[in-house]
C-alpha cells in the first residue's frame, strides 16, 4: 500500500521537508515507515527518530499505530527546551 | 578555599552607600554550588518575610558558577536571583553573554544589591575598584546606547555591561535587563526590582584568571563534549539556526502554543506559517552568528533586515521562544513583525515571552469582544495582525496608554480591567513560556510547583517527554515521582554550576557533575550531587513558604493542561492529571503536599538547612 510522509525537524539532508509517497505491506505500522527511512538515512541519524512525534492524518499517532492506504504521517523531532 | 571560585562575594547597599566584600565561604560553596543555589541561602538569609519585592529591603543578586570564567565549555551563565514582583515568590532567571563570567574575572561569585538610590545610578566594577556612580544621564536610554555610553565613559572597550531600558524604570513587571546587548535573565520582574532600586545597570571589567583543580581533566571534557557534537545533526542545528530552527517542528506538533493555547498548529497556524516564523526562513537576513562565552555552538545570530515596514540594521534573531510568542501564540505570520518585536523588547527590556503571551491574551478578549477597540487605544488587535502586535508592543514597552496596564502582564490587566480572567495562560500569576503541558506533561509539574514557577528550563520529566534521548510514554501518570525528582535535581545541578542546558548536545546526564569536580576539586560523584541538587531546590521552595505559600496557592491555569481538551489536531482529548504527577513528586520529595512542608528527617538528611529547619520546626 502507498502512503505519504513528511518529516520535520532537526534538519536531515537526505529526508528534505517535502511530502514523499513511500510502499509499505499491508498491515504496517508508524514504526515500518521508520524502518523505511533508516535506511535512506544511512543509519546515521537513527537516535533522532527514538524520540520523534508522530501524526497520521492529522491525529496523534505511535510507533505503533497500523498505517492504511493513502494515510499522511508526520514526523517532527522537537528540539525542546529553547 | 576550592579551587574554581573567584572567593569573594560582593555585597552593595544603595541607600547608605556601602560597600563591602565578604569571603565565599567552602561551607558555602561545597553545599550551594553557585548560581541560585547560593542565592537562595544568601536572600533567604538576608531578606525578612513579607519584604516588598520592589522596596528597600528587597535584594537583587548575580550569581555566577563554578563553570564560569574557566574554560569549560557552556560554562557562560549568570543567574539573577530576587523576590519576584510578579508571583510574589523566590525568583530565579538566566541568561548568558559575557557579563556573568566578566563578574567573577572582577574577582566576585556573586554581588547582592538591596536599598534604594536617591537618584539614578550604575554600579562601576573593575576588579577591586567597585563604585555607585550617577547615571541621570543615561536614565531614559535603550540597553544598547547604555553599553556603548558606558564604554566610552569609562574608557573600557571591552566592557560588559546589564542595563535596563525605559521599561524597567518604570517598573513595569514584564521588564527585565539586558545583557550584552541581546542576552537577557528575562522572566519574573527584575527589570521592575532594578528599576525600584533607581539602578540602571552594572558595568563589569575583571581581569583576573579563575584557577582550577584539574586543568587537564577539564580540557578532556571538553574534548569528550567537542567529539559528542560531531555529526550530531542536533548540534549542527542548534549551531546553524538557533533555537528557532525547531519552530515549524514545535508549531505543528503540539509543542507549542497556538491562538493563545486555544488552537491548533497543523489547521489554525499551518505548515507555511510554521515554517516562515522559523530561522530557516528569517535567516535570510542573518549576518553573523555569535556565541557566548565558551560555547562552541553559538546559538546565536545577528540579522539586518533591510526590507518591509521595520528596517533594522542590527538585531538579534529571535529566539525560538521569541519566535513562537510573537508567531504561533498569536497566529501572526509576519517575520517581519516578529523580528520588530524582538529588538524592541531588548532595547527597552522587556521579557519577549511574557509580552507575547500577555499580547495572546489582549488578542482573544478583543476577538471575543471582551477588551474594545477603544480601550486598546484604537489598535485592531485581530489575529494575526503584524501592525497591531508591532503598535501594542511599542505601547508596553514605552508604558504609554494601554500599554502601561498591560507593561504588568496579563494578570494583571485582567484584575486591573475586571475581566478576561478565563483567557488568562499563567503559572502562579507569571505568563507560560512555549512549551505546551499538553505535549509534554511533566511541565505542568514543573511550571505549577518549581518554587520558581512557569520556567521551561526546570527539571523533570517534562524536560525528558520533550525530546530525550530515549522515548517515553508521555501520557501515563503513575509512578513518575522518583524519575521526576531525579531530573529535577539533575538540572539544578546544570543550572547552579552557570552551564547552559544546552550543552546536552554534548554532554552527558553526568557532565555536570564531572565539571564541578574537575573546576573545584572537591569530590561530587552522582549520590552528592543528587542531594546537593534537592539542597538547592528545597532551599529556594523554602523562600516560598517562608512567604506563607501553600502548595494550593501555586497555581496554572486550565487551558494549559486540556481543561477542557482540545477537541482535534495532535493534542485531541489530551487532559494532564497534574494532581497525579504532583502528588506523585511532592511524595517522592518527602514534602507534605497540604502545607508544602518537607519532613524533618528529610531536611537533616540533606543537611545544611539549619535555618530551614529552625523556621519550620523551631
Ligand atoms: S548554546 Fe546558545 S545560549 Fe547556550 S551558551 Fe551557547 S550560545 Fe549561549
Amino acid at each position: 500500500m502507498k502512503v505519504k510522509y513528511k518529516y520535520i525537524g532537526i534538519p536531515i539532508p537526505s529526508l528534505g521537508r517535502e511530502t514523499k509517497e513511500v510502499a509499505l505491506e499491508a498491515n504496517a505500522t508508524v514504526n515500518d515507515l521508520l524502518i523505511l527511512l533508516e535506511r535512506d538515512i544511512n543509519g546515521q541519524h537513527k537516535d533522532i527518530f527514538k524520540t520523534a512525534n508522530f501524526l497520521v492524518n492529522n491525529s496523534r499517532a505511535s510507533l505503533d499505530t497500523p498505517l492504511s492506504k493513502g494515510d499522511m504521517i508526520w514526523i517532527f523531532t522537537v528540539l525542546g527546551g529553547g | 578555599m576550592l579551587k574554581g571560585y573567584a572567593g569573594k562575594l560582593l555585597f552593595v547597599n544603595l541607600s547608605t552607600g556601602e560597600i563591602k566584600r565578604e569571603d565565599l565561604s567552602e561551607e558555602l560553596a561545597r553545599n550551594f554550588i553557585g548560581g541560585y543555589g547560593i542565592g537562595a541561602k544568601i536572600l533567604y538569609e538576608m531578606m525578612p518575610k513579607g519584604a516588598d519585592p520592589l522596596g528597600p529591603e528587597s535584594v537583587l543578586g548575580f550569581l555566577t558558577g563554578p563553570a564560569s570564567a574557566t574554560k569549560a565549555l557552556f560554562g557562560g551563565r549568570y543567574t539573577m536571583v530576587h523576590k519576584s514582583p510578579v508571583t510574589g515568590g523566590w525568583n530565579d532567571s538566566n541568561s548568558g553573554g559575557y557579563f556573568g563570567p566578566e563578574l567573577k574575572r572582577a574577582g566576585y561569585d556573586g554581588l547582592f544589591i538591596w536599598g534604594i538610590a536617591e537618584k539614578p545610578v550604575y554600579l562601576y566594577i573593575n576588579d577591586e575598584n567597585v563604585e555607585i556612580r550617577d547615571a541621570s544621564h543615561l536614565w531614559g536610554m535603550d540597553t544598547t546606547k547604555v553599553w556603548d555610553a558606558l564604554k566610552k565613559e569609562t574608557e573600557e572597550p571591552k566592557l560588559r555591561v546589564t542595563a535596563i531600558g525605559k521599561s524597567g524604570e518604570n517598573m513595569a513587571l514584564l521588564s527585565c535587563p539586558i545583557n550584552d546587548g541581546h542576552r537577557a535573565p528575562g522572566r519574573g520582574g527584575g527589570g521592575a526590582v532594578m528599576g525600584s532600586k533607581k539602578l540602571k545597570a552594572i558595568a563589569v571589567r575583571g581581569t583576573r584568571e579563575i584557577q582550577v583543580a584539574n586543568p587537564k581533566r577539564l580540557a578532556e571534557i571538553n574534548r569528550n563534549i567537542r567529539e559528542k557534537m560531531k555529526n550530531s545533526p542536533s548540534a549542527d542545528s542548534f549551531g546553524t539556526y538557533g533555537t528557532g530552527g525547531g519552530t515549524a517542528a514545535s508549531a505543528l506538533s503540539g509543542d507549542s502554543p497556538v491562538k493563545n493555547w486555544a488552537g491548533v498548529g497543523i489547521t489554525d497556524y499551518g505548515e507555511e506559517n510554521a515554517h516562515k516564523v522559523s530561522s530557516q526562513s528569517m535567516d535570510r537576513y542573518k549576518t553573523r552568528k555569535y556565541a557566548c562565552s565558551y560555547c562552541p555552538l553559538g546559538c546565536g545570530a545577528v540579522y539586518s533586515v533591510d526590507d518591509g515596514r521595520w528596517p533594522i540594521e542590527e538585531t538579534d534573531r529571535p529566539e525560538y521562544e521569541t519566535a513562537s510568542a510573537f508567531g504561533s501564540t498569536l497566529l501572526c505570520n509576519e517575520e517581519d513583525a516578529i523580528i520588530k518585536c524582538n529588538d524592541i523588547c531588548n532595547l527597552y527590556g522587556i521579557d519577549t515571552i511574557s509580552t507575547g503571551m500577555t499580547i495572546a491574551w489582549a488578542m482573544e478578549c478583543y476577538n471575543k469582544g471582551i477588551l474594545s477597540k477603544d480601550e486598546l487605544d484604537g489598535i485592531d488587535l485581530t489575529w494575526g495582525n503584524g501592525d497591531a502586535i508591532v503598535e501594542l508592543t511599542q505601547k508596553i514597552a514605552d508604558g504609554e496608554g494601554c500599554g502601561k496596564v498591560l507593561s504588568n502582564g496579563s494578570a494583571y490587566a485582567a484584575k486591573k480591567w475586571g475581566k478576561g480572567e478565563e483567557y488568562l495562560v499563567t503559572a502562579s500569576g507569571i505568563e507560560l513560556p512555549m512549551h505546551d503541558p499538553r505535549f509534554a506533561p511533566g511541565l505542568a509539574r514543573t511550571y505549577q510547583y518549581d518554587p520558581t514557577p512557569g520556567r521551561h528550563v526546570k527539571g523533570g520529566v517534562g524536560s525528558l517527554q520533550m525530546g530525550g534521548s530515549e522515548p517515553v510514554d508521555k501520557y501515563i501518570y503513575e509512578d513518575t515521582g522518583e524519575l521526576d525528582v531525579k531530573l529535577t535535581s539533575t538540572r539544578e545541578i546544570v543550572n547552579v554550576a552557570s552551564l547552559c542546558i544546552f550543552g546536552r548536545v554534548g554532554m552527558s546526564s553526568t557532565t555536570q557533575n564531572e565539571f564541578i569536580e574537575a573546576i573545584t576539586g572537591m569530590e561530587f560523584g552522582p549520590e552528592e550531587s543528587f542531594k546537593t541538587g534537592l539542597r538547592i531546590f528545597t532551599m529556594r521552595h523554602a523562600f516560598n513558604l517562608r512567604e506563607g505559600f501553600k502548595p494550593s496557592d501555586f497555581t496554572l491555569s486550565n487551558r494549559s493542561v486540556g481543561k477542557p481538551p482540545l477537541e482535534s489536531g495532535p493534542l485531541a482529548e489530551v487532559t494532564v492529571d497534574n494532581e497525579l504527577l504532583a502528588r506523585n513528586f511532592f511524595d517522592s520529595m518527602g514534602w507534605d503536599f497540604e502545607t508544602g512542608n518537607p519532613k524533618l528527617g528529610v531536611l537533616k538528611d540533606l543537611g545544611h538547612l539549619e535555618d530551614v529547619i529552625e523556621d519550620l520546626y523551631g
